[in-house]
């Protein structure tokens, strides 16, 4: 083991022991540990930031780039400007410019790409399950691909039936409590299985991710306590 | 700074151009404008108005102040303001305000204290509160002034019909007294300083000797009325001195009475201008200001700390077990047996997109998971990788995460493969949604424009023949699913993510927007079978998800007894 690997190997040691100090309740150690890796990513990424997105986007072509290149950064440079004079209390109204052109650009693009990228594209699969020349293009039993298809069905209208919070309408003159309709009580109860179900995956896959996570520092643990002992 | 016009008769002020003093109607004319002192001084000012006032006396009360003086002797010695003056009673009013109630939390009074000497947003508005309730205090002593004033002049007059007869003022005083319904301390007071009274000169027994005896007798009335309040109120001293007592304790405190009645005739004027600049707004936020510190004095139920169902030991004891047990899984156990043949569909499409993966395929790859995740991705990662790259293929490199281009060279680090590919690194982009739309929308043509920054011009240099996603969570990488099958739907996409992220991005590869998903550690295993390198890990795995379903089967059957709402952790 050199001298290089011994160093940071025990650096590395000593930060996933203090880490895992916080079984015993919150501490000195895990807050110190906390504390480094914030400083740390803090300065990472700003070197980061300077380094890939503002001298080669912005600085770069602002001062090497051609006429139109400096025309497609002066946009962002006047943007930025507007941002930092914004926080002088006098000029506090021009930070909303960058700041609406930044909201609407991003509403655009988000709303747009769940449109257009999961809805319809989901509602397209849902219909498409029960179209009977998908049954018999793959191998398999057919009736089983009915059976997945009515069950996609059926969990996508429960599970829209458990966040529909609709009323029935009723007469004006009448003021009594109104109860969600049952035909949506039904369905709402159906999709709350659904919805444990996919709660339960998320946990299990949350739990595995931290899983593998242990697993990764305790076998670096071990294999560098066993380097350090003068195996392998 | 406002000048004004002090009136030579009552020293009241006046506006500049005013003829007659607005108090006595006495003529301005020729009387000097005074610049005004500035309401924001007025501790200042109250100071520097003392040796002003006692310069101003008028005779009538230096004669006043000789005579208490022989007379405080008689007092208790030593004492400063006697309880019995106006003033000793605003300072016990002062001290009131200042001490802790008993039942207020010690920051509140720090508020208190803060908000009465600081001009921040809360001491302005209290302040003002202050000022407000000191103008209401000087309307009434206005309404005293005006009743007093009619009772002063009568008492002149007699006077002056009396001073030459030398008549014996303790007759004449009762009846004046109980003539108008006054109290008996007024008698008192009249006839103790009937002989200095009359030693004045009759010309300098004017109007203005008078209006300042009457603002002194105001101020001992006010004074008085003070102290009974104070009396009912906290019983104080003043009403446990006998009667006897009270004349000289009255007499004592003439001299800073009679300091007083300038200061509070300042203060008075001053507090006006004050209540004025009270905004409608202003008042709304006292009104708040009131209403939020009724709501902290009010009392509430103190909740009880709930003891924590799993304490400490309990925790540890837990942790140490999983650690051993997974150490003894991954050390001390012989490799387990990968399984085999169990891909899911995903997992198929992932191996049917390998195989149909051209030699000289450009590829982009999607660095979108933190440091933490790396073990995880790299095990998910290295066995794709390896068929990947058994070609020379070539590869560009987006970072959507800070640490995207170091987590790509360390997955290569065991492929040794680094100088057969040629890596393109197009950089750090911070937001998923926005590169994937510029990424996304070169791809269409639709999209391109003539003119476009040099930042686009780069990304799409090179077309990309797939896209693999490495992501740890959900939302980085459906950003670029949606932006992709909208806008470039024919580019076949790859996902690569963490056990986390699998279940919900399962659906994109049922509607046929990605080709192939690897989810997790179980999908790894079954697509490289005994090619994977982590059989050890495995076996780790597997014992710590038999022992998270352990622990869960434990919560289920000995459940906390705790109410929800409670508070403390729940189970």
């Amino acid at each position: 083991m050199s001298l290089n690997e011994l160093i940071w190997g025990a650096t590395g040691l000593v930060l996933t022991v203090m880490i895992l100090s916080y079984l015993v309740g919150d501490n000195f150690l895990f807050r110190l540990a906390a504390y480094l890796f914030v400083g740390v990513t803090a300065g990472f990424l700003t070197v980061l930031i300077v380094n890939q997105i503002l001298w080669p986007h912005l600085i770069q072509p602002l001062i090497f780039g051609s006429w139109e290149g400096r025309l497609w950064a002066f946009i962002p440079l006047v943007l930025v400007l507007l941002l930092t004079i914004s926080q002088f209390p006098r000029f506090a109204g021009v930070g909303r410019i960058p700041l609406a052109f930044l909201a609407g650009v991003t509403a655009a693009i988000v709303i747009g790409g769940a449109v257009f990228g999961t809805m319809i594209p989901q509602i397209r699969s849902v219909v498409n399950a029960f179209d009977p020349a998908g049954w018999y293009a793959t191998p398999g039993l057919p009736w089983l691909r009915i059976v997945e298809a009515a069950l996609m069905l059926i969990g996508v209208v429960g599970t829209l039936s458990y966040f529909h919070f609709g009323r029935r309408r009723q007469k004006a003159e009448d003021h009594s409590e109104t109860a969600r309709p049952r035909v949506f009580d039904a369905m709402a109860k159906v999709g709350e299985v659904f919805i444990g179900i996919a709660l339960g995956a998320v946990f299990t896959g949350i739990f595995s991710t931290a899983l593998l996570a242990m697993i990764d520092r305790l076998v670096f643990i071990g294999e560098f306590v066993t380097r350090l002992l003068g195996g392998r | 700074m406002m000048s004004v016009l002090i009136c030579p008769v009552c020293g009241a002020e006046s506006q500049p151009d005013a003829e007659t003093c607005r108090v006595c109607a006495s003529s301005l004319a020729g009387v000097d404008p005074t610049p005004e002192a500035h309401p924001q001084d007025a501790d200042h000012g109250e100071m520097e108005l003392l040796p002003r006032a006692q310069d101003d006396l008028p005779d009538l009360l230096r004669s006043l102040r000789q005579d208490d003086e022989d007379l405080s002797d008689l007092s208790t010695p030593g004492d400063g303001d006697l309880p019995g003056s106006p003033e000793g009673i605003e300072e016990t009013q002062f001290q009131e305000d200042i001490e802790p109630e008993p039942d207020v939390p010690e920051w509140l009074d720090r508020i208190r204290q803060r908000a009465q000497t600081e001009a921040d947003a809360a001491g302005e508005i209290t302040q003002k509160i202050i000022a407000a309730k000191a103008s209401l205090d000087d309307e009434k002593k206005e309404d005293q002034l005006r009743q007093f004033e009619s009772l002063i002049q009568k008492i002149h007059v007699e006077d002056d019909e009396q001073s030459p007869k030398d008549e014996p003022v303790d007759e004449a005083s009762p009846d004046q007294s109980s003539a108008e319904g006054d109290s008996d301390w007024l008698a008192k007071i009249r006839k103790k300083h009937r002989p200095t009274q009359t030693a004045v000169p009759p010309e300098q027994v004017s109007d203005r000797e008078g209006d300042s005896l009457l603002q002194w007798l105001v101020t001992l009335e006010d004074g008085e009325a003070l102290a009974e309040e104070g009396d009912e109120a906290k019983g104080s001293s003043l009403s446990k001195k006998p009667d006897d007592t009270q004349e000289v304790e009255l007499s004592a405190s003439a001299r800073e009475s009679t300091q007083e009645i300038i200061l509070s005739e300042t203060k008075s004027t001053r507090r006006r201008d004050q209540n004025l600049s009270i905004s409608r707004e202003e008042q709304a936020r006292a009104d708040q200001l009131s209403a939020t510190i009724i709501d902290e004095k009010a009392t509430r139920p103190i909740r009880e700390p709930v003891k924590d169902f799993a304490p400490r030991w309990l925790r540890l004891a837990i942790g140490v077990l999983l650690i051993a047990v997974l150490s003894l899984a991954l050390f001390f156990n012989p490799p387990a047996d990968l399984p085999t043949g169990m891909q899911g569909e995903h997992s198929l499409g992932m191996i049917a997109w390998l195989e149909n993966l051209p030699a000289d395929a450009s590829l982009l790859f999607v660095m979108d998971y933190q440091a933490g995740y790396s073990a995880e991705m790299r095990m998910i990662a290295q066995p794709i990788l390896d068929q990947v790259f058994q070609d020379a293929r070539q590869v560009s490199i987006l970072s959507a995460a800070p640490a995207g281009s170091l987590l790509f060279n360390r997955l290569l680090e065991n492929a040794d493969l680094v100088d057969r590919l040629t890596i393109r690194d197009l950089g750090y982009y911070p937001s998923g949604p926005f590169s994937a739309f510029g990424l996304a929308s070169q791809v269409n043509p639709t999209w391109q424009f003539r003119s476009q920054p040099d930042l686009l011009k780069a990304l799409t240099a090179q077309p990309f023949d797939s896209i693999l996603i490495l992501a740890d969570d959900y939302e980085g990488a459906v950003a670029w699913i949606e932006q992709f099958s909208s806008l470039a739907p024919d580019t076949p996409i790859v996902l690569l993510v963490s056990a986390q992220a699998g279940p919900l991005l399962l659906p994109y590869w049922e509607s046929g927007q990605v080709v192939g998903v690897v989810s997790g550690i179980s999908d790894v295993v079954n697509i490289a079978g005994e090619a994977a390198t982590f059989a050890n890990r495995w076996r780790a795995y597997q014992v710590g998800i038999v022992l998270m379903m352990i622990m869960l089967i434990m919560a289920v059957s000995f459940p906390d007894r705790k109410q929800p709402g409670e508070g403390g952790m729940v189970s």
